[in-house]
């Protein structure tokens, strides 16, 4: 009677003597040391055993059923003993053997796949066909890639010519046969990481056992020896870690470089427009780059000084971007040094040319002045004024309403540039009229030029009756260029007149002070009255703009700050500034707009 | 001087040849290539053709398919690359130009 083992080869279940157990164990490991450290292996053990399996599956049969000692000798004797296996490059040839180890771990280095430029298969540099075998694909579909991106703004030419500078071409056959690398398919793959799984569970039952050890060997100071493995087998786990981060970060370094690439070529050449640059105040669509440069440079030499700036400045990181990544990602060879100093003496030339040209331009801006024209409305006039924005002579009806004052709009057409740089402020008048006052600014390199920039400004605003129009912008000639040039209207009024703000004049209003500190924007659809204290909402506008504009400065307000402040509540209204008569006047006159008068509007919800 | 050892090496040299040889006329798998070795003598053990097999892969001048058996384990069928083709050709002029210099050595006699 034998006790027998149950086994498993290849997938396949036998059913061994134990001792024919022990020999097949004993025979299997005497392969797995003399191959167990070669490349390939663990490949060489699988194939072996595969071939053990199909031995022992011709042994059995229904009668038999059990793998002997006999069957187990008679495998090992066909197999052969591991030191009767005649393979020339195992073979103890000490020099050669040397040499191949050499030649072996020279290659683990530098990883089993390499990237080169293919001389068999090229068209120009034989780029694509090396990337074709890098990635296991059809060299075709690599090409229809290059020229695909080369429609984006031509960087598909300039990735071309840098990959063909920077990367070698195979010469040699070994060359190729790292070009070409391990074909990668589901075998290859599952190989790769069983193998890699197989690595690592070694890694941890050896670390079981050393663990285990570890209890016993407390006192005897073997410790340092189980940390030093604890620590190699960490630092191997962070080492793979890395590596794949490395990879990764190789990845989005060539997608950013690349995308960078792509919109500095587009802005250089004026390929786009400044569509994305909407939100920093430059209007849709239809101002392009080449025109921020018609109105900013004096010079054409300026322009050009600014492109090869820009372009060494800019350009030079992001080609040093792509490079890295694609240094991470393919292992090329890295650039001979005086190239690298070549480059970053590139770089700084054009810092410099940026910031001589920038020191330029800024002079241009750097003296200010401005012309003033006054204009004051007639002390009879209505006691109510309505001030709103007019924007029908827009020349193109893209301009957004947005009452946001931080921001300017600039427009091009034909020959004239139109700005939205316009500002209006109230303030309190001394005399009995109200003024207003329009103060056109603009910078310059000179005086003289800043006012003569200034002068030439076209702004307009028309009064009918008791409501006043004004541009929401002005027009610039476009030989002036854009130095800065902006509008500041000053609406004085004395006190106890009242100002309407009609909605579309939120393009204007800029910081208006007043008594309840409301933001301009809740200051529209409002009547504000000037009081010896300053602006006040002293009747409330019930139309339904009105209401929703106090709402919603309300609902801000408490968003905030929770604690909701309360308001004085006024009980005299602009009564001690004029005599009874004037005051019961003043009331009549209020009374004839039909409006309710209430102390102050925000005590309404407060 | 063993005669053992120096049969050996003879062998040695020209296995290669012969694996590559086997594998242009027809894909096999490890099997099929020790029957046709083993019928010319050529191999002792059959442990010698899975480390020549897995190096001449690694190398490049073979690549293998899975196939299912029905008998036993599945099979890795080998061929012969573009680059095995190249290289059996050199090796086999090779192998000519030696027959050709034993030959004339022999001749002098």
């Amino acid at each position: 009677m034998n006790k027998t083992v149950t086994i498993n080869i290849s997938s396949i279940i036998f059913n061994i003597d134990e001792g024919a157990f022990n020999k097949l164990q004993d025979y299997l490991h005497s392969i797995k040391l003399k191959f167990g450290s070669t490349k390939g292996g663990e490949e060489i053990l699988i194939d072996i055993e595969s071939r053990i399996a199909e031995i022992f599956h011709e042994k059995v049969n229904d009668r038999k059923q059990v793998i002997s000692q006999f069957d187990v000798d008679e495998v090992i004797a066909i197999m052969g003993q591991p030191e009767q296996f005649e393979d020339s490059e195992t073979e103890s040839y000490s020099s050669e053997k040397a040499y191949e180890e050499e030649a072996y771990s020279e290659q683990t280095k530098r990883g089993p796949k390499r990237f080169f430029r293919d001389p068999d298969s090229k068209v120009l540099g034989g780029v694509s066909s090396g990337t074709a075998h890098y990635f296991g694909v059809d060299p075709i579909i690599v090409r229809l890639l290059f020229i695909a991106i080369v429609f984006f703004g031509g960087s598909g030419v300039i990735i071309y010519l840098i990959l063909w500078a920077i990367t070698p071409e195979a010469k040699t056959t070994s060359d190729k046969l790292q070009m070409k690398g391990q074909k990668i398919d589901i075998d290859s793959i599952r190989q790769s990481v069983g193998e890699e799984a197989e690595h690592l569970k070694k890694k941890f039952s050896h670390l079981g056992e050393k663990a285990d050890q570890f209890g016993r060997d407390v006192d005897s100071g073997k410790i340092k020896g189980f940390f030093g493995t604890l620590f190699n087998f960490i630092f191997s786990i962070v080492k793979l870690v890395l590596t794949f981060i490395g990879k990764f970060f190789g990845i989005i370094l060539i997608i950013l470089g690349g995308l960078f690439l792509i919109s500095l070529v587009a802005s250089l050449f004026g390929l786009g427009n400044m569509n994305g640059m909407s939100h920093i105040g430059w209007n849709y669509n239809s101002f392009s780059i080449k025109e921020m440069y018609d109105i900013l440079f004096l010079t054409s030499y300026q322009r050009i000084a600014i492109t090869i700036g820009l372009g060494l400045a800019a350009g030079i990181p992001i080609l040093a971007m792509l490079y890295a990544g694609l240094k991470i990602l393919f292992n090329i060879q890295s650039l001979p040094r005086s190239i690298g100093g070549g480059v970053t003496l590139a770089w700084f030339a054009g810092i410099v040319l940026l910031i001589v040209t920038g020191l330029q331009i800024g002079n241009e801006f750097s003296k200010e002045d401005k012309v003033i024209s006054s204009f004051s409305l007639a002390p009879t006039v209505a006691d109510t004024i309505y001030l709103s924005a007019n924007d029908s002579h827009f020349p193109i009806d893209a301009v957004p309403y947005d009452d946001n004052d931080d921001f300017f709009v600039l427009k091009s057409y034909e020959d004239k540039l139109y700005l939205t740089a316009v500002e209006l402020d109230i303030t309190e008048n001394n005399t009995d009229s109200i003024t207003i006052k329009i103060v056109q600014e603009a910078h310059g390199a000179t005086y003289k030029g800043a006012i003569e920039r200034a002068e030439n400004i076209e702004y307009s605003y028309s009064i009918t009756d008791n409501s006043i129009k004004f541009d929401p912008y002005f027009i610039l000639r476009k030989k002036d260029l854009f130095r800065k040039q902006s509008v500041k209207i000053i609406v004085s009024i004395p006190i106890g007149k009242t100002i309407y703000l009609d909605k579309t004049s939120g393009w204007l209003i800029y910081d208006i002070k007043n008594t309840t500190s409301t933001r301009d924007k809740y200051m529209l659809s409002n009547y504000w009255t000037m009081t010896e204290n300053g602006l006040e909402c002293l009747h409330l506008d019930m139309t339904k703009d009105g209401i929703r504009s106090r709402k919603k400065d309300r609902r801000e307000r408490q968003s905030r700050n929770p604690v909701v402040p309360k308001y004085k509540i006024k009980t005299k209204v602009v009564a001690p500034i004029i005599d009874t008569n004037a005051t019961a006047a003043l009331l009549s006159r209020q009374l004839t707009h039909k409006y309710p008068v209430f102390p102050s509007p925000f005590n309404v919800f407060g | 001087m063993n005669i053992e050892n120096t049969k050996a090496q003879m062998r040695k040299g020209i296995l290669e040849l012969c694996i590559l040889s086997i594998l242009e006329k027809n894909e096999a798998y490890p099997s099929d290539i020790l029957n046709e070795l083993k019928a010319s003598k050529l191999i002792v053990v059959e442990g010698t053709l899975y480390p020549l097999l897995t190096r001449l892969k690694n190398d490049g001048l073979l690549t293998y398919r899975w196939e299912e058996s029905n008998s036993g384990p599945p099979r890795k069928y080998f061929q012969l690359t573009e680059l095995g083709k190249s290289f059996s050709l050199e090796l086999d002029s090779s192998w000519k130009e030696l027959q050709n210099a034993v030959q004339k050595i022999r001749s002098k006699k």
